[in-house]
């Protein structure tokens, strides 16, 4: 059964459907709030809104709609409410988190990358993160983004150079 | 001639040949370098880690999985008791229709069928032109079966009294459970009064659960909404902050095309503060308010 097929039956009200899609997403998902800098308590609490609002707004599944872009542009709404929210405390890694990811990467070279992955604007952060994580084409990320195919390739070249800079000056 | 950015984007999807990739260096030789240096720091980016969801998560979301099917298994909008008073009710109307079609007596031949029966307790009696000495007048039905219909009437009020009453009680308790129970209730109800209409607007617009607020706000759109209601639908837009529910408020505002949301839908749209799948649903809003 395609993600598509699940999600119609979900639609239409067959949700035992959803714990295939659960089963399937739950680590993609969870592993993007973790690279979007979340904090890793609160990484769990977003994936599972991701899910009840993919239950709760099942109904706007429509006919020849792709999943995955589809749950990722959900996945982001959720991203941004809670950033909104939380903007005076949201501000990137936490100390204990910093320990816990240095022990996660074996190369040095990795973990600056990441740090530095982390200091990249979030216009050009998130084309990346979707393109290189997440694996979604362009026309997806663009759909997920609301923006333009052009834009989506503008922002992986500069996004990919600001990197470079930043990583440079880390070192 | 697709441009650097283009170019690089479409090589890192696979969607470029090395000899469309050979071409345009041969043509831009000063940007082989940096292409080259791009192209290894995105290899160079770190393997994706896939977390481990825990086994809290993983029993929260069954069990919230449960709820919805249980909330969206469809529920007979009757009792057992309601569907006994309704089919006993259909017995008598049908009672009727025997006791009125019999060949009458002689002396009151002059009825004839059909006998036509509405549940406003009156049967009219057509009679055969110029026949009669109740022509063109309406008959009673037989005292019996209008008492059976008023106390059966009676007793429907009573059923659906004690259900509002049990609705109304649910709602005041602490438990987001059993206040979202009680919303799940109130569809049993097929009309709502003002007292359940006001219960319900409270919880939409109050209640400390978003769940529960969602919940209410989905039950109060069954009903036909005066535009008093509606005012409050709009009053509760301008007062939440909970996006889940700003879109929701949003959406059954714009499907009951209420042109007083315009102005909040505006103050939504341009407050910077709000999130902006919201702000985009505002102006969308706007657009079909304004059509």
């Amino acid at each position: 059964m395609t993600d598509e097929q699940a999600m119609m039956a979900v639609a239409s009200g067959d949700l035992d459907k959803a714990a295939v899609l659960y089963e399937r997403y739950k680590r993609p998902v969870l592993g993007y709030f973790y690279r979007s800098s979340v904090n890793r308590d609160t990484t769990e609490d977003l994936m599972q809104q991701v899910f009840y609002r993919i239950i709760h707004y099942r109904k706007s599944f429509a006919e020849g709609y792709v999943f995955k872009p589809w749950l990722f542009r959900i996945a982001r709404n959720v991203l941004q409410d809670f950033v909104q929210k939380n903007r005076n405390i949201f501000s990137g890694l936490d100390e204990k988190m910093e320990i816990e990811e240095e022990k996660s990467y074996d190369k040095e070279q990795e973990y600056q990358l990441k740090r530095a992955l982390e200091k990249l604007p979030q216009e050009y952060r998130e084309v990346i993160l979707l393109s290189r994580y997440e694996e979604l084409k362009y026309d997806e990320i663009a759909e997920i983004l609301q923006i333009s195919v052009s834009l989506v390739k503008v922002r992986v070249h500069r996004g990919l150079k600001i990197l470079r800079e930043i990583y440079f000056q880390m070192e | 001639m697709k441009n650097v950015e283009e170019l690089f984007a479409d090589y890192l999807e696979g969607k470029i040949s090395e000899k469309e990739l050979a071409g345009f260096f041969s043509e831009n030789p000063g940007s082989r370098q940096e292409f080259e240096e791009l192209k290894q720091l995105f290899e160079e980016l770190p393997e994706a880690v896939q977390p481990e969801v825990s086994g809290t998560a993983n029993d929260n979301f069954y069990a919230f999985l449960e709820g919805e099917k249980h909330k969206a298994v469809p529920h007979f909008r009757f009792s057992f008791r309601e569907v006994l008073r309704y089919a006993a009710m259909v017995l008598a109307v049908m009672g009727a229709y025997y006791f009125g079609s019999r060949k009458p007596d002689k002396e009151i031949v002059t009825v004839e069928k059909p006998v036509y029966i509405t549940l406003r307790d009156t049967i009219k009696v057509k009679e055969e032109a110029g026949a009669g000495p109740i022509a063109g007048k309406v008959a009673r039905k037989p005292p019996a079966v209008m008492e059976e219909l008023a106390q059966i009437r009676k007793e429907v009020g009573q059923i659906n009294e004690v259900q509002k009453k049990m609705i109304l009680a649910m709602l005041r308790q602490e438990s987001a459970a059993s206040r979202l129970e009680a919303i799940h209730y109130s569809y049993n109800m097929e009309v709502a009064d003002g007292v359940l209409m006001d219960a319900l607007f409270l919880a939409l617009e109050r209640d400390p659960s978003v769940n529960v607020r969602l919940a209410a706000l989905e039950a109060v759109g069954r009903f036909e909404l005066s535009p008093v209601m509606r005012e409050s639908l709009v009053l509760t837009l301008a007062e939440q902050r909970d996006p889940s529910l700003q879109m929701a408020l949003m959406a059954k505002l714009i499907e009951l095309r209420e042109v007083k949301a315009l102005p909040v839908f505006t103050g939504i749209m341009n407050n910077p503060e709000v999130s902006e799948n919201i702000r985009d649903k505002a102006e969308f809003g706007i657009k079909v308010l304004n059509m």
